[in-house]
């Protein structure tokens, strides 16, 4: 959508989820709105990078209450709670921020978590202003901007009907070795290769490891990846998108040669999503700047969050 | 009609004895979840709380789990 056209749906009163170039998000009247920078998405066109558009889910017809809510950093733990008990909760956090990596690492252990549907992303910039521009996130109640906090819609929904978050994810672990970790985090040293200690860099080194492919946890069958992000040699320190956790079993993924092709293959014939986020990883390793992605439109992104953040996945919602 | 909460299969399930591949993204993550917390503590209380965690998402969400849940309990 150009500016105008979602100035009028804020006019109009309506619920609305944006992801969009800062510089267009910032120019937005206050209303019923959460928004996070990005200026990249899989449109119905095919995956596009503009600072012009915005990509806008309208959350107003389907739900009986969206509530917008702002959280610092302490507050994490309180979305859960206040997430409602039919319905679903849209969470965006900024990239690198003090709550991406506090959610990313405690939310699996927040209480009650998984009992309510909890779904998003990381907000991001384009590449060409990493480390110039910061990530953000907009509370369009109050107009409020910040590069901290996290910010969430709480969507309220029919009793009968039954929010539904799904992991598309075309990776899955390969037949290569088990690795497990000792220490928890985004920032690893050490590791155990089939109950062997070792040196994470090392390992990742002499096995010529392509770092394109993350790590798969198998979690009962959902496929969970965690994505490298750098290597860096001097430290003997693997640097991840994602943190990994004590007590879970990890592989290399099988590689996935033809994004597009593949996700036809897996993609639910009768998937009716109502809000879906693809990785930034994706969009770059698979090249899928202009390919179209069927059905699955919105925002490519800096991590997604399918209950706990996830890296290099398709989340989608549905409501059933 | 969910099984009750005493039917063993629900503990086994909590132990990793009934392995099983879940459709649905946040039984699959619960599930694994509260399997590592019994692993890595293994106590009589830590084991009721992750049971009545269990049973109350199946619960609520037993429209949306049934296959799972026949498949689990046949």
């Amino acid at each position: 959508m150009s500016l105008q056209e979602i100035i009028k749906c804020i006019e109009n009163g309506r619920s609305l989820a944006i992801a969009g170039d800062e510089s267009l998000i910032s120019k937005l009247p206050k209303g019923n709105w959460i928004a996070g920078t990005i200026p990249y998405f899989m449109a119905e066109d095919g995956g596009r990078i503009s600072r012009e558009q915005a990509f806008v889910n309208d959350f107003t017809d389907m739900t009986l209450k969206a509530a917008v809510k702002s959280y610092e950093l302490e507050d994490l733990p309180k979305i859960n709670e206040d997430s409602p008990e039919h319905g679903f909760s849209i969470l965006i956090i900024p990239s690198a921020s003090p709550a991406h990596i506090a959610y990313a690492q405690d939310a699996p252990n927040y209480q009650g978590f998984f009992m309510k549907p909890i779904l998003g992303w990381i907000s991001g910039v384009h590449l060409d202003d990493l480390g110039k521009v910061s990530p953000k996130v907009f509370n369009g109640t109050t107009g409020g901007v910040s590069d901290k906090k996290a910010i969430v819609m709480h969507c309220t929904i029919d009793e009968n009907k039954t929010a539904i978050v799904n992991i598309l994810n075309l990776f899955k672990q390969g037949d290569g070795d088990s690795i497990r970790f000792e220490e928890e985090g985004f920032s690893i040293k050490n590791c155990l290769i089939n109950s062997q200690q070792r040196n994470f860099v090392e390992y990742l080194k002499e096995n010529k490891i392509d770092t394109r492919h993350p790590l798969v946890a198998d979690y009962c069958g959902a496929m969970v990846n965690v994505s490298f992000q750098s290597i860096n040699e001097a430290d003997g320190v693997v640097n991840l998108y994602a943190p990994v956790f004590r007590d879970v079993e990890y592989k290399i993924a099988g590689s996935v040669d033809n994004y597009v092709e593949a996700f036809k293959k897996v993609l639910p014939k009768d998937a009716s999503p109502i809000f879906a986020c693809n990785c930034i990883l994706n969009f770059l390793y698979s090249e899928l700047e202009g390919q179209k992605v069927e059905k699955m439109c919105g925002p490519i992104t800096f991590g997604e969050i399918a209950y706990q953040l996830v890296n290099q996945t398709l989340v989608y919602l549905e409501i059933k | 009609m969910i099984a009750p909460k005493e039917d063993p299969q629900w503990e086994k399930l909590l132990y990793g004895e009934v392995q099983h591949q879940f459709q649905l993204a946040s039984a699959a993550m619960i599930v694994s979840r509260c399997q590592r917390q019994v692993m890595r503590d293994p106590s009589p209380q830590t084991v009721k709380k992750n049971l009545d965690e269990l049973y109350a998402f199946f619960t609520k969400f037993e429209n949306v789990v049934g296959d799972d849940l026949a498949e689990i309990f046949s």
